[in-house]
This record gives structure tokens, C-alpha cells and sequence, in this order.
């Protein structure tokens, strides 16, 4: 049998072998669904977008239309729809996370029951842009939520099921870093179709290649929440309660943030706006062309209001670059910034985390090294079970956990990907306007989730990753069929129109497809993989001598 | 432009590292390396990881920007190059030479055009 040691015992390597296992096998579910969802989540824009199902006018390259014209033409809109208000606003064609060519222009009434004013405009023509017929749905938020707040649970104990599986990884990467130190010598080393030998090349080579991303997603996850994991030193400084948070948020935002700055009450005199060309040329000049990202007035029609414009939030170091004018005047009000150093820490590390930072090509960085953590855990719970079995001998029956694990395993690593394949398609074949529409695409999702763990726990454990991986292959590859049926933005409308987000869309669900489509075929291929003997998997793990 | 140069640069040097490894350079070229070949692919190794910060950089909007998109980028090369050698070794006795002189017209392209 195995020498492997239990708890922190013999040297470092191996005590850190132990924890970065059992770090890894009771947590590595969750993670796996942080990961997924999370992932999804650089591109919950695009994914809402086509959930949605609603072709987007073709429009003009927002870099080819002066900024200062689209704001006219915002302004037109909401001096027509909401003369009387307390806040316009308006979201620049440019902002990251919004790669539409489209405006959002905002209006909040000053009759406090009155609607709020929110469209998207076509920047060239200024018109709104009907959004009617779009289906109510979760969209890409929804997945990407998820992955922090979980589902069906409180947020509160979400958050802390999130923190200590946040805690976990980053104990697993450091010890797994101690643990497969051989892999900087093994690089770029995959050998595949030999058993456990290729899953722990496949381990190595995925967190290696992704570890700079790995680190940081981690750590800024941690910080992310940082004052709720660890309120005794909130509760030290604060108290405990509601109020004692708030006054906390107050201190460490309001100053350093806008929210105090802004200058939000209305002194009683009524102005006009002055002509914001001039502040926008001023503002080009000093950022350069395409930088704004909001354009917001506060009390737009009191002389105490205020303009305030927002840098593109990919190239904004948290709240310094935002630029206030008065409304009447046109005075830049120059701010006193008090540096927060804390603030500042948590801004850039929640900016980097979301990937706000740089623009679409980044965000396919992103999205690759997210799906290699995912493939990281993958193989890495599937190594758990592979490394057991092989150090069984012959015929000998397996122990129930490694049998539980393997099944658990197969209805995680596939069943999810179903489960979210499964929330597309109740997207489309929901009736659109079903009440609680968006909630019954999620339970969709999970409602296939359980089925799939159920599949997995039932069926024979030779058939069950093949048929999960059929499964899968034939619901992702599915999706650009099933949306050429159900709405006018299938892939023969999007590709000769260049709409890249919708068809982007299809395409990966098609490549999601044919990965899992490929998956099946060499699990029904495969001859016996190379048997490994532990003394092998020791030389392979130990470093030269 | 610059986002192309960074993503052939990347190849280029996960690639370099690669063959400076014997068993890999012996996957490729199908027979073993002298050692100053290895150090060249090494030495080669290490200036394309620096021209390839140089172009992520020039791709990004600045330079702290351009170190993320940096390791971003040679995470995808490294996959790549991964990939290939475990499945098409002998493709890249093509790819090296012309990636390299891919990479190299690409610099001097930005280098003219700035």
C-alpha cells in the first residue's frame, strides 16, 4: 500500500502534500462551481446580451463620433423626457464591460414616485433604442452573482462558505506550489493517454501556466470581503450593528469616494446648464480622445448642481479620475483628495479582480486563464481518485469514499457545465412572459445539476462520464440550433452583420461543444491506460537527484 | 498591432524555454542537443520574455496594465506550445523559424511605425 503520510508529519514536502490533498478534495466542489460561474462571468455583458435574444441595431463605431456631440444628443434626450430632475446621467458607448456602441442615458425624476428614465441611445442619430421584446432574464449577472452568492442560501453564510473555500485555495496553491515543485523543470511536459501520469501533467501544466492569475483571482477574492471576514476588527474600532458598519463604509469611501463630494443638495436657485463642449475639450486634452466613461449631472437644473465626469473605469485608478464642474459656472471644483490608503488597496484589487483593467482582448486572458483554474480543479479532484485507484491492487474493491468521490466527480465537472448549458436553453424555451421567468431559468439550472449527481450516483460508473459527456456535447453544440429557432439573432443573421457578440456567443458554444464532443470519443476509445506504480508516481514528484 | 507582436513574441519564448529542455528539443528536431544550442534557446528564452513585457506593454494602456496582460498572454503561449509538443512535435521545426521571423518583422514594423 501506499507510504503516504498522514497530518503534518516527515518533512515539509510531504506534510504539504497532505494538506494541499485534503484542502483541495473538500473544497475543490465548490471552488469548481466558483470558477465556472465566475468565469462566465468576464463576459455576463455579452451573455445577458444574447439571453435577452434581441438584435442590436447596427451602429456607428463610437470612436468616430466626438464625445461631445454624443452628450448633446443625451442631453436632448432626457431636457425632452425628464426636464424636472435630480439626476441625469449618462454611460459612455466606451465604458469597458459595455462594448454595445450603445449610450445608457439615466434620468431621476424629482417627483420621487415618478419612473426612472433609463434607455439606451444610438450615439450617431440620438434615438432611443427599442429594447421591446426582450426576454426577462437572469442573463450573465445572474451566473456571475453566483459565484460568490451562491443560490438558494443567505448571502451571509454564502459569503463565508466563499471566504473559507477562498482561504482553501490559496492554502492549496502555496502548498501545491511546494508540493509539485518539479513542474517548472516539467513545463511544458503533457503525456497524454497514461493514466495518472497525463492528470498530473494536466494538473501541472494548467496551474503552472495560469498561476500569476490563480495568486491574484485568490487573493483579491479575500479582500473583496475582507471587512466581513474579519469583523472583530471592524467590531474593535466601530462597535458592532448596522450603524457601526455604516460608519465604517462612510469613513473609508465617503471621503476618499464621491459620495461626499458630490455636491448633492440643492441650494434652491434655479440655472441653466452651461455648454459642456468646452469642459469636454478640456477634458480631452488632458485624457486624451475616449476616455470618459460616465457623464453625470447632479441637480441639473440648480445653481448648485454639478457635472461630474467619470475616466473609463479600464483605465481609472479608483476615484482620483473623476473630474466635478459646476453646473452654472462651469467651475472645476478641485478636490482635496485625502489619500485612503486602504481605499486605494481595495479599489485596485476589486477593479483587477473584475477584470475592469484593459479592454476586450484582456478580458479573453481572463476568461482562458479562468477556464485553466477550472481545468486545474478538474483534474485535480479526477487525480484524487485516479492516484487511489491505481494504488489499489488487482481487484480489490475500492473503499466507499473513493467510490462517492469518482461518482461525485463525474457529476460535478460535467454535470454543471450541463446544468449551465441547461439555463441557456430554458432561456429560450421558457414562454416569454411566464411570471418569475428569470428564477426558472437558474432553477433549471440546478434542477439539471441534481439530475446529472443522480446519473452519476446510479448509473454504471463505466458509462457515467461517457454518457454526461454526450450529453453535454450535444446540449452546448445545441444551443446556436436551438437559437436559430427562437429568436433573429442566429448565427446566419449575426456573421454577415458583424454583430461579434451575439455570434461570439454561438460560436464558443459551439467550440464548448465539440471540446466535450472530443472528451467522449477518447474516454470511448481508450485502451487500458498505463498502469503506474506508486514508485513511479514518488520519482515523478520528487525532484532530481 | 502591438497585441500581435506580444502574442507571437509569447510563443516565440515559451517556445525557446521548451527546446532548451533536451527532451523536448530532441521531440522536435529528433536528435539530441550540444549544449550551446541549449543555452542559446535559453538566452533566446530570456529576451523574448523581455520583448515580450515590452510589447504587452505597448499594447496596454499602461505599464502595470501591460505586466497582467503580460503573464495573461504567456499563459495562452504556454498552453499552445504544450499542446503541440504533445501532439504535433514535428510541426514545430516549421513554426519555430517562421514564427521567429514572423515575431522579428512584426518589431520592426512597430519599431517603424512606433
Amino acid at each position: 500500500m501506499t507510504t503516504e503520510p498522514t497530518g503534518f508529519k516527515g518533512s515539509l514536502r510531504q506534510s504539504m502534500s497532505w494538506l494541499h490533498t485534503w484542502a483541495g478534495l473538500l473544497l475543490g466542489v465548490l471552488l469548481y462551481f466558483m470558477f465556472v460561474t465566475g468565469t462566465a462571468g468576464y463576459f455576463s455583458n455579452e451573455i445577458t446580451r444574447w439571453m435577452e435574444g434581441v438584435p442590436v441595431p447596427e451602429v456607428a463605431n463610437p470612436e468616430t463620433i466626438p464625445e461631445a456631440e454624443m452628450i448633446s444628443r443625451g442631453l436632448a434626450l432626457l431636457r425632452e423626457n425628464v426636464p424636472e430632475a435630480s439626476y441625469w446621467g449618462m454611460r459612455m458607448p466606451n465604458e469597458s464591460h459595455a462594448e454595445t456602441g450603445l449610450m445608457n442615458v439615466f434620468g431621476t425624476p424629482m417627483d420621487e414616485n415618478a419612473e426612472e428614465f433609463n434607455v439606451l441611445m444610438d450615439p450617431l442619430t440620438g434615438e432611443i433604442v427599442e429594447t421591446e421584446g426582450a426576454r426577462e432574464t437572469g442573463g450573465g449577472e445572474a451566473l456571475y452573482i453566483m459565484h460568490y452568492e451562491l443560490q438558494y442560501m443567505g448571502l451571509d453564510l454564502a459569503m463565508y462558505l466563499v471566504g473559507i473555500a477562498t482561504m482553501f485555495m490559496l492554502v492549496a496553491i502555496t502548498s501545491g506550489i511546494i508540493v509539485h515543485k518539479k513542474f517548472f523543470v516539467d513545463m511544458f511536459t503533457f503525456r497524454p493517454g497514461k493514466g495518472q501520469r497525463s492528470w498530473l501533467d494536466a494538473h501541472n501544466l494548467t496551474s503552472v501556466l495560469s498561476l500569476p492569475f490563480m495568486v491574484m483571482i485568490t487573493y483579491t477574492g479575500l479582500i473583496l470581503f475582507a471587512y466581513d471576514y474579519m469583523p472583530a476588527v471592524v467590531g474593535g474600532v466601530y462597535g458592532t450593528g448596522d450603524e457601526a458598519v455604516e460608519e465604517l463604509y462612510s469613513e473609508i469611501q465617503d471621503v476618499n469616494g464621491y459620495h461626499d463630494t458630490y455636491a448633492t443638495e440643492p441650494v434652491g436657485t434655479p440655472a441653466e446648464m452651461i455648454d459642456h463642449a468646452p469642459i469636454v475639450d478640456r477634458i480631452i486634452a488632458e485624457w486624451g480622445p475616449g476616455q470618459i466613461g460616465w457623464f453625470e449631472i447632479m441637480n441639473p437644473t440648480d445653481a448648485g448642481g454639478e457635472i461630474s465626469i467619470w475616466k473609463r473605469s479600464s483605465q481609472a485608478h479608483g476615484y482620483y479620475d473623476i473630474k466635478f464642474f459646476n453646473v452654472a459656472t462651469g467651475e472645476e471644483r478641485v478636490m482635496d483628495w485625502q489619500t485612503r490608503t486602504a481605499n486605494d488597496v481595495t479599489d485596485v484589487a476589486s477593479y483587477f479582480h473584475y477584470g475592469m483593467y484593459g479592454g476586450a482582448a484582456m478580458r479573453w486572458l481572463y476568461f482562458f486563464a479562468g477556464l485553466a483554474g477550472t481545468a486545474m480543479i478538474a483534474t485535480g479532484m479526477i487525480l484524487w481518485t485516479v492516484k487511489r485507484r491505481q494504488a489499489l491492487r488487482g481487484d480489490a474493491r475500492a473503499h466507499f469514499g473513493i467510490r462517492f468521490v469518482e461518482r461525485l466527480n463525474a457529476g460535478v465537472i460535467v454535470g454543471l457545465p450541463i446544468g449551465v448549458a441547461v439555463y441557456f436553453w430554458a432561456n429560450r424555451l421558457i414562454p416569454v412572459g411566464m411570471e418569475g421567468r428569470a428564477d426558472w431559468e437558474m432553477n433549471a439550472l440546478f434542477i439539471a445539476w441534481g439530475v446529472m449527481l443522480l446519473h452519476a450516483a446510479l448509473r454504471p460508473k463505466a458509462r457515467v462520464w461517457i454518457e454526461q459527456l454526450g450529453l453535454a456535447a450535444f446540449l452546448f453544440a445545441g444551443i446556436p440550433v436551438l437559437n436559430a429557432f427562437t429568436s433573429q439573432i442566429h448565427l446566419g443573421n449575426t456573421i454577415p452583420q458583424g454583430d461579434w457578440v451575439d455570434a461570439g456567443f454561438d460560436l464558443t458554444m459551439i467550440g464548448l461543444g465539440l471540446f466535450f464532443l472530443a472528451a467522449m470519443q477518447k474516454l470511448r476509445g481508450r485502451r487500458d491506460a498505463l498502469p503506474l506504480s506508486n514508485e513511479d508516481i514518488d520519482a515523478m514528484m520528487e525532484p532530481a537527484q | 498591432m502591438m497585441t500581435i507582436a506580444s502574442a507571437a513574441l509569447a510563443v516565440i519564448t515559451v517556445l525557446s524555454f521548451a527546446l532548451a529542455k533536451p527532451k523536448h528539443y530532441r521531440q522536435v528536431f529528433g536528435l539530441a542537443a550540444t549544449p550551446t544550442t541549449r543555452l542559446r534557446f535559453l538566452l533566446g528564452g530570456w529576451v523574448g520574455l523581455a520583448l515580450t513585457l515590452w510589447a504587452s506593454i505597448g499594447a496596454s494602456y499602461d505599464w502595470l496594465i501591460g505586466v497582467a496582460f503580460w503573464c495573461g498572454i504567456l499563459a495562452v503561449a504556454g498552453t499552445t506550445v504544450a499542446l503541440l509538443l504533445s501532439y504535433r512535435p514535428q510541426s514545430l521545426r516549421i513554426l519555430v523559424p517562421g514564427l521567429a521571423s514572423f515575431a522579428l518583422v512584426m518589431v520592426g514594423a512597430v519599431a517603424v511605425i512606433g
